[in-house]
């Protein structure tokens, strides 16, 4: 809430400085009918505001004066110089408020109802005036508030393009380093820079743009409070707040955005009493939804109200002289609808503090307009109405996949890419079907586009050497693409294209790589239109494949199968499996009664190893994971992952399977997840963490500690009651007589000393050796005691 | 009057553009192509780190660019939020505007017609002015009819 006030303060200083010529110029020539305007606006959006933020007594005032100037505009009431001053001195006393709400003072009572009341007085009086109390310094005294500035976007601009110069120069210096060899002195101050201007232009972009969640925000309340207020029944429902945008656009709209939300309450949805009349639910449905469309957002607003008074609408227009009859008839309904953003023209029929006076929407599109962007409204009589926004993007961020095509880099949205395959990956199936080409990734079987061909050039790479990505558009047509490579995968910045370039079809915008080089991202709904891979085309053929009856998003699971180390075909399933570990088979610790190996520091236990020792020089594990705990599965080769429908056989032969499944026509057995961690797991991580006794010296404090840590203990100095303790360099090694369990380290390496000394110490930097008597030395009960 | 011009020759006829239309004289480095975009369209390049669709003049004027060379340079000029090169033979000098561009007899042709702002004096000899603005207009009503 803080940082919405900050921006309602900072906006009606920005707002007033705006207007400080206009008011200077109505005081000269209160005829003006622009002046007028402006002035109005000011003080209905500092009404609108106020209603948001509670402050009763703004809101009274500046509803009071927007009473007045309404009046004078409508041309019920003539200006005089009593009723210019009135309002100048209220525009001071809205700054005074101001300036005491962010000081967090309270503004001294009445001051506002004597201006009120001189609005009503007809007679020429003499006008009450206020001068706004001059901030003594600082006016930002208060130092709960956020700091924030308001800034030119030119001078934002202006280092964004600075950055991103100082990237390029950066790469440059670092292609010229590359030439000249190795020089330690220079790459490490050379790396520093980097590490910097990469957090610098993180900040940078950071500081343009914005998700419109932050204007979504403040929405369910404005709606709530709204709703209550006109006694309506009001179901919200916000989509597609990760949208980012220009925070100068954010700003832009966030005015019209709240009028049209205060216009569909007020006027487009009717009470409930009413609705019911109609047949309608007497909870209404408003949807506030945000989409990146090509090279614009489009914010649509929609109620499902009574729509538009299309004859209503018409009437007041051709009554205000904003069309001629002529004019009205030659109108469309489309068109009549627009003329709701024409200055000066309100259908409601009663004026309400919330909306109604016909000032709203014209301003919204002139907000609108200035940024580039148009607005549009469809309606359908007695259903609702809704309000598109089109905001053009100047600016975005979005994540992407970096392809080439014949020796040329394109970018791709990430948002559509579902899988990428290898051509050469024993998973995909290509088939050349006429001149089509249909490929099955994950058993579906959709059509393929060749990036090469869509864009009209020869294909570096054979076939099975491409690379295959599932795409799936927004509406659920699914495609391949295939490149001769990815490159890369991250946050990619896309400029809008040029206009132009927007004949070649097969473009959204401009990206800039790393290294400075332009290259374009692709439109790949714009692509698949072309080729007729949307709608209800060719892409429908997947419901063709015979095993895809099933395909529902009911009853199936993933899984990974793989072959264990008895040479069986087996499945797990793929939300157990952290990831696949390679490690050296001589990692494998084994025990008289377990086996375990070590990743990344942490004991795990490993099961499904095979009886014999291991010969490859890889061994591979299945990394699973109950969210706790972690153990290894050993298998001598990991197949692939795949859907399958979640019938199980249940089979009762092994602990270790949960049921049997069928895959292509072979039975294989099920990994229990629930089995495997009973009998196997807890070693990693027991609740009560074992106490470790450790020398009480830096060396073990700081070398040793983190070590023994990592493997699992808690570790103590010098302590009695520890489970097992470490001695470094003991004089006698028989004189420690207690029950705790006792590794003795060295200083001396394993060749300076004796065998018999070798076999009752370890060398205390032999990690492995040591890791393997932490293990070893753990009374085994507390440690599988948790799990059994 | 006492404008400066920047003289370019395109398809081997010499031309001017007002240095208040121009952004900068650019050397065009690397040309990204795009695929499936009009002739008239090179690709794109960058000037800083601002990405420029490159035009080619002389393709717009309606002739065949590769009979004339060129030098690597294009004259970069900016509309609303994107900016282009424009490619011309070369950029060879700078001369103040010796007169107001005046219309000739006759016309200058069809295409030349719709970007040129007439014909104008210089140190350097007659030359013709031409609008970037119009000639972007002009590629975005062959876009439109196409």
């Amino acid at each position: 809430m803080d940082d919405l006030l900050t921006d309602f303060i900072a906006e009606t200083r920005d707002m007033m400085e705006a207007i400080e010529s206009e008011i200077i110029a109505w005081e000269a020539n209160p005829g003006d009918k622009t002046r007028l305007d402006a002035i109005f606006r000011f003080v209905h959006t500092v009404k609108g505001n106020c209603g948001f933020f509670d402050f009763p007594r703004l809101e009274r005032l500046s509803h009071a004066a927007e009473d007045a100037l309404a009046d004078v505009r409508a041309g019920h009431r003539e200006t005089n110089k009593h009723l210019v001053s009135t309002i100048l001195a209220i525009i001071d006393c809205i700054c005074a408020m101001v300036s005491a709400i962010e000081a967090g003072e309270e503004f001294p009572e009445g001051k506002e109802l004597e201006l009120i009341a001189a609005l009503d007085q007809d007679s020429a009086g003499e006008a009450p005036t206020i001068i706004a109390p001059k901030s003594d310094g600082k006016p930002g005294s208060a130092a709960t508030s956020p700091r924030s500035i308001r800034l030119p976007v030119d001078l934002l601009d202006r280092v964004m393009s600075g950055v991103s110069d100082m990237v390029l120069a950066r790469n440059d210096l670092a292609h010229r380093l590359k030439q000249t060899g190795n020089q330690p002195a220079i790459d490490g101050p050379f790396e520093r820079l980097t590490a910097i201007l990469n957090d610098v232009r993180d900040a940078i972009t950071r500081m343009r743009m914005q998700r419109v969640e932050q204007l979504f925000n403040t929405i369910p309340r404005l709606v709530r409070d709204l709703s209550q207020e006109l006694g309506k029944q009001v179901l919200l429902d916000i989509e597609g707040g990760d949208v980012e945008l220009d925070r100068e656009v954010i700003e832009v709209i966030r005015d019209p955005i709240t009028h049209i939300i205060r216009n569909s309450l007020d006027h487009g949805i009717e009470s409930p009493a009413k609705r019911m009349e109609c047949d309608k639910d007497p909870v209404s449905f408003l949807r506030i939804a945000a989409r990146q469309t090509g090279n614009r957002i489009t914010i649509v607003i929609s109620d499902d109200g009574c729509g538009l008074d299309e004859e209503n609408i018409a009437r007041k227009a051709l009554a205000n002289g904003l069309i001629t009859q002529k004019q009205r008839d030659a109108m469309d309904s489309h068109a009549i609808h627009q003329l709701v953003f024409e200055p000066g023209l309100s259908t409601a029929s009663q004026v309400s503090n919330i909306s109604g006076r016909g000032v709203g929407l014209d301003v919204v599109r002139d907000n609108l307009e200035r940024v580039g962007g148009w607005i549009e409204a469809n309606s359908t009589a007695g259903q609702g109405t809704s309000i598109f926004l089109h905001i053009p993007l100047t600016l975005s961020i979005i994540g992407g996949l970096t392809v080439e095509a014949a020796g040329q880099q394109f970018a791709i949205p990430q948002s559509y890419v579902e899988e990428v395959d290898y051509g050469s990956g024993e998973g995909l199936d290509y088939t050349q079907m006429g001149n089509a080409a249909l490929v099955t990734m994950r058993g579906q079987r959709v059509p393929c586009l060749s990036l090469s061909d869509v864009l009209g050039l020869e294909a570096a790479h054979e076939q099975q050497n491409q690379t295959y990505i599932l795409l799936r558009l927004a509406k659920g047509d699914a495609f391949a693409l295939s490149v001769d490579r990815i490159h890369n995968i991250g946050d990619i910045v896309v400029k809008p294209l040029p206009p132009a370039l927007l004949e070649a079809r097969c473009y959204s915008g401009i990206a800039l790589l790393d290294d400075g080089q332009p290259i374009l991202l692709l439109d790949l709904p714009q692509i698949a239109i072309a080729h007729d891979l949307v709608g209800d085309g060719r892409n429908r053929i997947d419901l063709l494949l015979p095993q895809q009856d099933k395909v529902d998003d009911v009853g199936q699971m993933e899984v990974m199968l793989f072959t264990g180390h008895d040479g069986k075909r087996m499945a797990a399933r793929l939300e157990l499996i952290k990831r696949i570990e390679t490690i050296r088979p001589d990692a494998i610790e084994l025990s008289s009664s377990s086996a375990s190996a070590v990743i990344d520091g942490q004991i795990l236990p490993v099961t499904g190893l095979p009886d014999h020792p291991i010969t490859a020089s890889k061994a591979r594990f299945l990394n699973l994971s109950d969210g706790d705990n972690e153990l290894l599965y050993a298998v001598s080769d990991v197949d692939d992952a795949l859907t399958l429908p979640s019938d199980i056989s249940r089979c009762d032969n092994d602990p270790l399977i949960e049921g049997l499944v069928l895959v292509e026509d072979q039975c294989v057995g099920l990994l229990d997840g629930h089995a495997l961690f009973q009998a196997y797991g807890a070693n990693a991580a027991p609740k009560r963490s074992l106490i470790c006794s450790l020398p009480d010296n830096d060396w073990s404090r700081n070398i040793l500690a983190p070590l023994v840590i990592s493997a699992g203990y808690d570790v103590a100095y010098e302590s009695d009651k520890a489970d097992i303790s470490v001695a470094l360099d003991a004089k006698e090694q028989s004189a420690d007589a207690t029950n705790t369990h006792v590794i003795h380290l060295r200083s001396a390496p394993d060749a300076s000393v004796e065998e018999s000394v070798r076999e009752h110490s370890i060398y205390r930097y032999d990690r492995h050796g040591l890791l393997k008597a932490l293990r070893n030395a753990a009374p085994k009960q507390v440690v599988g005691g948790d799990a059994q | 009057m006492n404008e400066i011009l920047i003289l370019a020759q395109i398809a081997d006829r010499p031309c001017a553009f007002r240095a208040s239309d121009v952004e900068t004289v650019i050397e065009v480095q690397a040309i990204t192509p795009i695929p499936r975009a009009p002739p008239h369209i090179l690709g794109l390049t960058t000037l800083r780190s601002q990405a420029l669709t490159v035009l080619d003049c002389r393709a717009i004027a309606g002739e065949n660019p590769e009979d004339f060379s060129t030098d690597s340079r294009a004259v970069a000029v900016q509309a609303g939020a994107h900016s282009y090169a424009l490619r011309v033979d070369e950029v060879r000098d700078v001369a103040m505007m010796a007169s107001e561009p005046v219309q000739i007899s006759g016309g200058f042709g069809d295409i030349w017609s719709e970007f040129a702002e007439g014909m104008a004096e210089t140190d350097a000899g007659p030359v013709l002015v031409l609008n970037p603005a119009q000639i972007l207009a002009f590629i975005e009503n062959m876009r439109c009819a196409a």
